[in-house]
């Protein structure tokens, strides 16, 4: 088969399962609702709140905070999306009809990019509106003109498209869902508690490097490299760059893995 | 085959999970990860201490590995009865013990008793060597007699024991490795993440109720270490407790309701 075909059959094995469908549904409904209580909690309790936590508030990151749940939901589609072929026997099927593997995984990691990245610019924009407009009149709020806040909902969006390629990669090296769910969750958010619990001369060493903290500093209004209470963090474009490699590395080894190993 | 009580099923279910490598991989990565990541987190803390010496609870700290044990722990209470969805064996199950919610007390019981064990040679380990860490950097340590500190040892056993049973009732439920999987780790990771977006006096009110929190309090020696306002370490038990078995039941329903 040859590269275009190989990529339309695995749109459609990826569009005509229904968990696909749930889990995207699912992502978007979380994300969504959860930035919109986390709009509204900071809306019940702005009255209250101190002038430091005034100075630290970012409208456009508050409206965001349900990416917690995305990137989870995006990294268990991106690695079922091979993990499942394994578990039911179909990869000997599509290798025999696509005997190049390297397609195989081109063409897996297109049809993955192309939907992730539409949900997740899905979730960024409604998370922002929907947060917004909750918030207005209350706290200060954001629109898509103020300094950073469109840069940071549209990275926002790419971060989980990232993610996901990271999280297929890890599929692809495993071959086993509940193993490569596990270690895709470890390395995005037990990591980072990880790096709380190390005192701060070491956790400074390692926190910018974090995948969740590079995901969160893309969301982030500033422009500059900042600084927070665990070091100093990457710029959101330095932090997309150091993701974006951090999602190569793993399908290159998921690569290694499809191409040396018996399916 | 004859119907089977409850003993036999227990001996079948308990086959079962011993004779599959997978199981055995996944306690062994725990054990390991658990007591090496409380003993580079010793290391650390151990390292920065100032000059006087003083940690917060040098118990606790020893058993910060527990945050990725409990991930691991979880994964296997899942895997205990999806994967019996995922390759169709729960149907040979069913019918040699028809009597569904025995096939899943024989479960709950080979689990209960397995993670106990895997929970409390993790608790125990991570504390001897924590603790020698802590004590080979000449600053404060506990052992088994500060007060607290075999409690704390203890209960951090138990919850992985706990959070194992609560797992296997997601898995019950939904019966889908992938989704329970990541149903667990949003419980018990996400939504402790989502605090922190939260205004201080929900994180107040909500925190105590969090898994995160309840078996971070657990593993606590004394209470005033803790960052969040929580349960003491009895009552974030029973907490605890409280939805395993309520997890549980919500398995027990789908079970004998749902054809499998």
């Amino acid at each position: 088969m040859h590269f275009v075909p190989a990529v339309r059959s695995e749109w459609v094995k990826f569009r005509t399962v229904r968990s696909t469908l749930y889990a995207l549904a699912t992502t978007i409904a979380l994300c969504v609702g959860f930035g919109a209580i986390v709009s509204f909690a900071q809306r019940q309790h702005w009255t209250q709140e101190t002038g430091v936590e005034h100075l630290a508030f970012d409208a456009t990151a508050t409206s965001l905070s349900g990416f917690f749940f995305a990137e989870i939901a995006i990294g268990v589609i991106g690695v079922l999306i091979v993990s499942s072929e394994y578990s039911s026997g179909l990869i000997r099927a599509t290798l025999s009809a696509t005997p190049r593997r390297l397609w195989v995984l081109v063409a897996k990691a297109v049809v993955l990019f192309a939907v992730s990245i539409v949900v997740g610019e899905l979730c960024s924009f409604v998370s922002f509106f929907v947060g917004q407009s909750i918030m207005r009149g209350v706290t200060p709020t954001a629109t898509l003109s103020t300094p950073g806040a469109l840069r940071a909902v549209v990275l926002a969006g790419v971060a989980l498209a990232l993610l996901a390629q990271f999280a297929l990669g890890i599929g692809t090296m495993l071959r086993h869902t509940a193993g490569a769910i596990t270690v895709y969750v470890s390395v995005l958010l037990v990591l980072l508690l990880i790096a709380f619990a190390l005192p701060s001369s070491w956790s400074h060493h390692v926190y910018r490097w974090l995948p969740q903290v590079l995901a969160e500093e893309m969301q982030s209004t500033n422009t500059t490299s900042a600084t927070t209470q665990f070091g100093n963090v990457f710029s959101p474009i330095v932090s997309m760059v150091v993701l974006a490699c951090y999602a190569m590395a793993s399908l290159v080894g998921g690569a290694v893995s499809l191409v040396r190993r018996d399916a | 085959m004859s119907q089977q009580g409850l003993l036999s099923t227990t001996a079948s279910e308990w086959i079962k999970f011993r004779t599959v490598r997978s199981t055995l991989y996944t306690i062994a990565v725990t054990v390991v990860l658990c007591v090496g990541i409380g003993a580079l987190v010793s290391f650390g803390r151990g390292s920065n201490a100032g000059p006087s010496g003083f940690l917060p609870d040098p118990t606790r700290i020893s058993l910060q590995g527990f945050g990725l044990a409990e991930i691991s722990i979880g994964v296997i209470g899942v895997l205990i009865i999806t994967s019996e969805y995922a390759t169709g064996s729960i149907r040979s199950t069913l019918a040699a013990t028809p009597r569904r919610l025995w096939v899943l007390a024989a479960k709950v019981v080979v689990l209960f008793f397995s993670t106990l064990l895997v929970g409390e040679v993790c608790a125990f380990l991570s504390f001897f060597v924590g603790q020698a860490v802590l004590r080979s950097k000449h600053v404060d340590s506990a052992t088994l007699s500060t007060p607290g500190a075999l409690r704390g040892v203890l209960l951090a056993g138990l919850s992985l024991a706990l959070l194992a049973v609560f797992a296997m009732g997601i898995g019950t439920m939904l019966r889908h490795t992938a989704g329970s999987v990541t149903v667990y780790v949003a419980i018990l990771l996400v939504l402790f993440l989502l605090l922190a977006a939260l205004p201080s006096n929900w994180q107040h009110d909500l925190a105590k109720f969090l898994p995160e929190v309840l078996t971070a309090s657990m593993r606590a020696a004394s209470p005033t270490s803790n960052e969040f306002s929580s349960f003491s370490p009895l009552t974030s038990t029973l907490v605890l407790a409280g939805y395993a078995v309520a997890s549980l039941a919500g398995g027990a329903a789908v079970l004998v309701r749902r054809d499998a």
